[in-house]
């Protein structure tokens, strides 16, 4: 039955985005802007037509999941996938926002000790040293040798 | 024969170092996820300018050929596609490498490459111009043909669940409607979010479905190499290797003519050859579980469109894709102007030019073919430090399309969407499918309607014209095939066996 709720979930969030995308087109159709240049169909009506079309299959998938009564060839939550999962997680929202406090080398050096940890390397000494060579290595070819811009950090800027 | 005195001129030791240059280069930064093609021409444009034009074309588009290759070993031995013509390339050849054919997926992926890149330069120098000519007079009415012809891959793509596919490739067109309107500039869909205002660039997406969603899935299973045990044969033999080239031959047939066609997006054709192969299949049920021709007829297509792409550009100067604008940008730089005129005043350089480009579909099979044992040893690398690594990587390659950090959030959030759709078997596939192909069908429907409205009926334009006709006719027997198809296998059949 959790196997189920899951997808009657996802027909509703389907069947949701069709219902946003059909307030947006009804917003575009009617609040038209007086300075902007329109085609015949105009921004709104597109919307408004793909809306149809989302909240029809969204419809199906709903109704069709709601009368199945097949049993699912899927696990149905797994708790102990979470943990393996979620440091992966935790690890690249820190990597993401340390781009924006310390720039790129330390936000790198950083995101690869808590990978390592994250996927067993035990010994800090070598962990530190890999991390280290990987984020000069990728530093040196993405930033200095093709040179893109990274964020410098906001505490270093 | 002007293209024999190409030869010539391309076989020089200056010429062939800056074609071998580009190849190298290329193949380098098309490996990186996010910097495909056009990035790979856009790096490596400042330097060029320093060299002859003859010279710095022809590295150019060694560079162009080098980064498609580039992108496929990623594809095909990570799961991270480089760019969207890449992302075929891991429905089957990313399989193939689970199942230590590594190697045969990288041998048959520089032979269909190489086999649509000597077919394009045969069919250039027959049909160019005259077939550009033919492809100008595609309009709106034509392209939705098209378009709505292509749509019905989402059928085939969708595997054991038809709903599930059309639900995740409507759900990609809607993605794709999101940010400014293509014909208006209205904000849409936006809800006064700077980032979404820009839309979702396609780079992140790819890269966090395919990418970061793998890694995901790997940890969750406590994969600790992609693939364990010994490595198989490093080139296809028998049935495999003939299955492969034939379907390399079908997919340069079928990529050519799609590389001519303005603003046709490449991995279109890479999509179309996939679903080709499925259907002509005797065994359909082997597609998306390591089948060779599954690999090899798109990274073909994807190869003959590019090559095709130089056509229109040269002889019309028209650039075809947003590499083949930059190769325009290219070419004004040395104040030559592509079109008609550049085959008369310039005729030796462009010949040259096109013969480079076989020369450097020879050199990358050169330099690759023997490099394919040491690519798919990194399929025994340890997970325990590939996966950051990779991970790193998919973040900059998110990145560095638009050099906004928005994208780099939307890679990890449709990563975690990513891990989410294979762990509750939602078929990834339409949802690119749709995210790619969404724009451009709006806009020439759109434009397809606005001119119908103006000109006495929308029904009769499509109608009075004879190529959109044709492609709605093979649309709707494309779905009646795949249905019956589709009614004929058990579901068992159509199920992703990588996943469990």
């Amino acid at each position: 039955m959790a196997v189920k709720k899951r997808e009657l979930i996802e027909g509703a969030v389907v069947f949701g985005i069709g219902l946003m995308t059909l307030i947006e087109g009804v917003r575009l159709t009617v609040y038209k802007d007086a300075h902007s240049v329109e085609d015949i169909v105009g921004p709104g009506r597109y919307l408004i037509f793909l809306s149809v079309f989302i909240m029809l299959v969204g419809a199906i998938f709903f109704v069709s999941e709601f009368r199945s009564t097949k049993e699912k060839n899927v696990e149905a939550g797994n708790p102990s996938a979470l943990s393996k999962t979620l440091p992966i997680i935790f690890a690249l929202v820190v990597y993401i926002v340390l781009l924006y406090l310390i720039g790129y080398l330390g936000s790198t050096l950083v995101f690869f000790i808590l990978m390592h940890r994250v996927m067993g390397f035990k010994s800090w000494t070598a962990n530190i040293a890999v991390s280290a060579g990987i984020a000069l290595a990728l530093y040196g070819l993405f930033v200095m040798f093709l040179g893109m811009i990274f964020p410098r950090g906001i505490l270093f800027s | 024969m002007p293209i024999l005195d190409g030869f010539l001129n391309a076989l020089t030791l200056y010429n062939l170092l800056f074609c071998f240059i580009g190849c190298v280069l290329g193949t380098l930064v098309g490996i990186l996820p996010g910097l495909g093609p056009s990035a790979s021409i856009a790096i490596i444009l400042p330097f060029s300018v320093y060299l002859d034009p003859t010279g710095s074309i022809i590295m150019m588009a060694g560079v162009c050929y080098g980064a498609m290759y580039g992108g496929s070993t990623t594809s095909i031995l990570v799961n991270i596609p480089g760019e969207s013509a890449s992302v075929v390339s891991t429905f089957d050849g990313f399989q193939m490498t689970r199942q230590g054919r590594g190697g045969e997926a990288l041998w048959i992926a520089a032979v269909g490459s190489f086999i649509a890149g000597t077919f394009g330069v045969i069919g250039t120098c027959l049909l160019g111009p005259e077939l550009a000519k033919f492809a100008i007079k595609f309009g709106p009415p034509e392209y939705t043909g098209l378009l709505f012809f292509s749509l019905t891959m989402l059928v085939s793509l969708s595997g054991a669940s038809l709903i599930k596919g059309i639900v995740a490739g409507i759900l990609g067109i809607f993605l794709s409607s999101v940010g400014i309107d293509p014909l208006t500039g209205a904000p849409r869909l936006n809800y006064g979010l700077v980032g979404l205002t820009r839309g979702f660039e396609i780079v992140p997406v790819v890269v966090g479905l395919f990418g970061i969603g793998e890694i995901l899935s790997s940890a969750e299973a406590g994969v600790q190499q992609i693939f364990q045990g010994k490595l198989g044969r490093m080139m296809p033999r028998g049935s495999e290797l003939r299955r492969g080239l034939f379907a390399a031959l079908r997919g340069t047939i079928l990529g050519f003519p799609l590389g001519l066609i303005p603003g046709m997006v490449t991995a279109l054709s890479t999509f179309m050859s996939y679903d080709v192969e499925k259907k002509i299949s005797k065994h359909p049920e082997r597609f998306g579980k390591g089948a060779i021709e599954g690999l090899a007829g798109p990274e073909a297509a994807n190869n003959a469109t590019a090559q095709a792409g130089f056509i229109p550009l040269l002889s019309l100067g028209i650039p075809t894709a947003p590499s083949m604008a930059i190769m325009l940008a290219a070419f004004m730089l040395y104040g030559l102007q592509p079109g008609p005129q550049l085959f008369l005043q310039h005729g030796s350089m462009v010949w040259t030019v096109i013969a480079s480009m076989y020369i450097g579909n020879v050199m990358l099979l050169v330099l690759n073919l023997p490099l394919v044992g040491l690519w798919a040893r990194i399929s025994l690398i340890p997970y325990r430090f590939l996966a950051p690594f990779i991970l790193a990587v998919c973040l900059i390659g998110a990145y560095s399309p638009r050099c906004t950090m928005f994208d780099v959030w939307v890679a990890l959030a449709f990563g975690i969407l990513g891990y989410y759709m294979n762990k509750n078997k939602w078929p990834v596939a339409p949802m690119i499918l749709g995210l790619i192909l969404g724009p451009i069908f709006e806009i020439s429907l759109r434009q397809s309607i606005s001119m119908g409205t103006l000109s006495g009926g929308i029904i009769s334009l499509f109608l009075s014209r004879p190529v959109s006709v044709v492609f709605i006719a093979l649309a709707v027997i494309a779905l009646v095939i795949s249905f019956v198809f589709l009614k004929r296998l058990p579901k068992e059949a159509l199920e992703d066996d990588s996943k469990k």
